[in-house]
C-alpha cells in the first residue's frame, strides 16, 4: 500500500488517538501561548469595569454541564470581577440542569471574596418558563422568584431594597448554550433599556454578530477563547485577589485549555490539507489509469 | 364537547394574542399588571407541561420495556436514574441517614454528589466525544470537490487557526497573512451579513405564524393536522 492509499484508508482510531494526544499533552505540559484580547470581549469587560461599587448585575447562566468547559470559567470570571469591584451579582438560570453549576460557581467565589448571600449577592436558582420568567422579572423580580435557591424569601433580602425589576439592573449578562440570548434581548434588556452582554459556546457565536453590530449587546465572548480573553483581562487588571499580594489570581481554566484547543485545531487543519492532497493525487492517478486502459 | 376541542382554543389564542399585542403599545401600570398576571399563568402552565414531559418519558420507557423493544435494557437505566435522582431531590435524604455525616440537598447531600460526580462528567464526556467525531469526519469528508466546497474549506481552516492563540503566533511568524484578522473579517462581514438575512427571514416567518395562530388559520398546534 502506497502513502496516498494509506492516508485515504487511515483507521479512524489513529485519528482519535492523535486527537487525544493533542488534548492531553498540552494540558500536562502547557505551551503558554500568549492570548490577545478582542474588542468583542472587551465590550463586556469594560462595561462591568466602569460600573461603580454597589451596582447590580444580572447574571443568567443558561447552560448545562455539556457546555461547562466553555461557559463555567466565564461564569467564575464574571463573578470574580463583580466581587473585586463590590458589585452585586444576581444569578439565575432558565435551564433545568443549570442550578448545580451556578451553585458551585457562586459558592466558590463567595468563599474566596467572603461575600454573604442576600446582602452581597443572590442566587435565585431556576424557574420554568424561559420568556415568561424574563417577562415576569420585568414586573417584579421578587414575585417571579419568591425565594432564592436556598429557600430564603427574596422580598426580605437587603439586596432587593433597591432592585425591584429588570429595569433596575445596571447590566445583564447571559451565558448561553442555547437560544436564550434572543429571549433576554427581546423581553429583558431592549424594552427595559438595560445594557447587555453575551457569552456563548463557540458554535453559536457567529449567530450573535448582528446583535453585536446593532448595539443590542455591548460585547460577545464566544467559546473557550472568549472566556480565556476575559480571564486574561481580569488577571491583567487584578493580578491579586482584592489587592492582597499573598493571594495571586490563579490561571483560569479556559486559559489552560487554549493550548489543547490550539493543538487540536492545528491537527485538524493539517489532516484536512493532507487528506485533500492525497485525494487529488488519487483522482489524478485514477484518470491516468483510465486513459492508459 | 366538540366546541371545547375545536373552537375554544382558537378563541383563547385570539383573545390572548390580541390583548398581549395591544398591551405592548400601552405603557401604563395597568398594562404592566396585566402582563404580570399573564406571565404568572404562563409559568404555571409551563409547570404542568413539565409534568406532562415526565409522564411522557415514563410512558415511553415503560412501554419499551413491556414490549421488549431493541435496547430496552437502557430504559431500565433511565428509569432507575430518574427515580434515584428524583427521590434524592424531593425527599429530605441526607448523608447522615445513609450512614455519613453531611448536609442536605443544597450542601453536600446525595443529590449534589450525584449531580457533581455523575451527571456533570457524563454529560461533559458525551459532548467532548464530538471533538473526536468531528476530527475524523473532517479528515474523511471535507474535500475540495467544487468551488463552493473549496471556499467553505478555506473559511473553516482560517477560522480554526485564527480563533486560537497559535493563530497569533503564526501571524507574527508569517507576515504576509494574518489569520486572526482574516477570521475577524469573516465573522464581522460575510458571516454577519448572512446571519442578518437569515435572522430577518426567521423573524418575519415567526410573525406570519403568530398572525396565523391568532386568527385561527394555523391550527396544527391543537394536533391532528389543520
Amino acid at each position: 500500500m502506497d502513502f496516498v492509499s494509506f492516508v485515504l484508508n487511515l483507521d479512524r482510531r489513529v485519528i482519535y488517538t492523535i486527537v487525544a494526544l493533542c488534548v492531553v499533552v498540552p494540558l500536562v505540559k502547557p505551551l503558554s501561548l500568549p492570548i490577545d484580547t478582542t474588542p468583542e470581549v472587551e465590550g463586556i469587560y469594560d462595561v462591568i469595569e466602569q460600573l461603580p461599587a454597589g451596582s447590580h448585575v444580572l447574571v443568567a447562566g443558561d447552560f448545562d454541564p455539556a457546555s461547562k468547559p466553555e461557559l463555567f470559567p466565564m461564569l467564575e470570571a464574571v463573578l470574580a470581577h463583580c466581587f473585586e469591584k463590590d458589585i452585586h451579582p444576581h444569578l439565575l438560570t432558565l435551564w433545568p440542569a443549570g442550578p448545580g453549576l451556578m451553585q458551585r460557581a457562586i459558592e466558590n467565589q463567595a468563599a474566596i471574596y467572603n461575600k454573604q448571600s442576600g446582602t452581597d449577592y443572590c442566587f435565585l436558582g431556576f424557574r420554568y418558563g424561559s420568556a415568561a420568567v424574563v417577562l415576569g422579572m420585568t414586573g417584579s423580580v421578587t414575585e417571579t422568584f419568591t425565594t432564592d435557591f436556598y429557600g430564603t424569601p427574596t422580598a426580605t433580602m437587603p439586596i432587593y431594597e433597591d432592585v425591584h425589576r429588570v429595569a433596575d439592573f445596571d447590566y445583564i449578562i447571559d451565558l448561553a448554550a442555547g437560544a436564550t440570548v434572543e429571549i433576554w434581548i427581546a423581553y429583558g434588556a431592549e424594552p427595559q433599556g438595560v445594557p447587555m452582554g453575551a457569552s456563548c459556546t463557540a458554535v453559536s457565536a457567529a449567530g450573535y454578530y448582528p446583535y453585536l453590530q446593532a448595539g443590542q449587546i455591548t460585547g460577545l465572548a464566544g467559546g473557550m477563547l472568549g472566556t480565556a480573553e476575559y480571564e486574561v483581562l481580569l488577571s491583567r487588571n487584578y493580578p491579586d485577589i482584592q489587592g492582597d499580594k499573598s493571594r495571586p489570581r490563579p490561571t483560569g481554566e479556559a486559559t489552560k485549555g487554549m493550548d489543547a484547543q490550539s493543538a487540536v485545531h492545528v491537527f485538524i487543519v493539517l489532516s484536512i490539507i493532507v487528506a485533500n492532497v492525497c485525494f487529488y493525487l488519487s483522482v489524478r492517478r485514477e484518470r491516468e489509469e483510465r486513459r492508459k486502459a | 364537547m366538540l366546541f371545547f376541542k375545536r373552537q375554544w382554543p382558537v378563541i383563547v389564542a385570539f383573545v390572548v394574542g390580541i390583548v398581549m399585542w395591544a398591551r405592548y403599545y400601552i405603557p401604563t401600570d395597568e398594562s404592566q399588571t396585566l402582563q404580570d398576571e399573564f406571565t404568572r399563568w404562563a409559568r404555571i402552565l409551563v409547570g404542568f407541561a413539565a409534568i406532562l414531559g415526565i409522564l411522557s418519558l415514563l410512558h415511553h420507557h415503560v412501554s419499551k420495556i413491556r414490549l421488549k423493544k431493541p435496547g430496552f435494557g437502557f430504559s431500565y437505566i433511565t428509569l432507575a436514574a430518574f427515580i434515584v435522582m428524583g427521590l434524592a431531590g424531593l425527599l429530605p435524604i441526607s448523608w447522615r441517614w445513609l450512614g455519613f455525616a453531611g448536609m442536605q440537598i443544597h450542601g453536600e447531600g446525595p443529590w449534589n454528589w450525584m449531580f457533581n460526580n455523575m451527571f456533570v462528567p457524563m454529560q461533559a464526556t458525551m459532548f467532548s466525544v464530538l471533538a473526536f467525531f468531528i476530527a475524523s469526519a473532517a479528515f474523511r469528508a471535507f474535500r475540495a470537490r467544487s468551488m463552493e466546497a473549496t471556499s467553505l474549506l478555506l473559511a473553516a481552516c482560517i477560522m480554526m487557526i485564527g480563533r486560537v492563540p497559535i493563530g497569533k503566533w503564526i501571524a507574527d511568524s508569517v507576515t504576509f497573512f494574518n489569520t486572526p484578522e482574516a477570521a475577524s473579517w469573516l465573522l464581522n462581514i460575510p458571516n454577519a451579513a448572512a446571519q442578518r438575512g437569515i435572522l430577518l427571514g426567521v423573524l418575519l416567518s415567526q410573525i406570519a405564524i403568530a398572525v396565523r395562530i391568532i386568527f385561527g388559520i394555523e391550527r396544527t398546534y391543537m394536533g391532528g393536522g389543520d
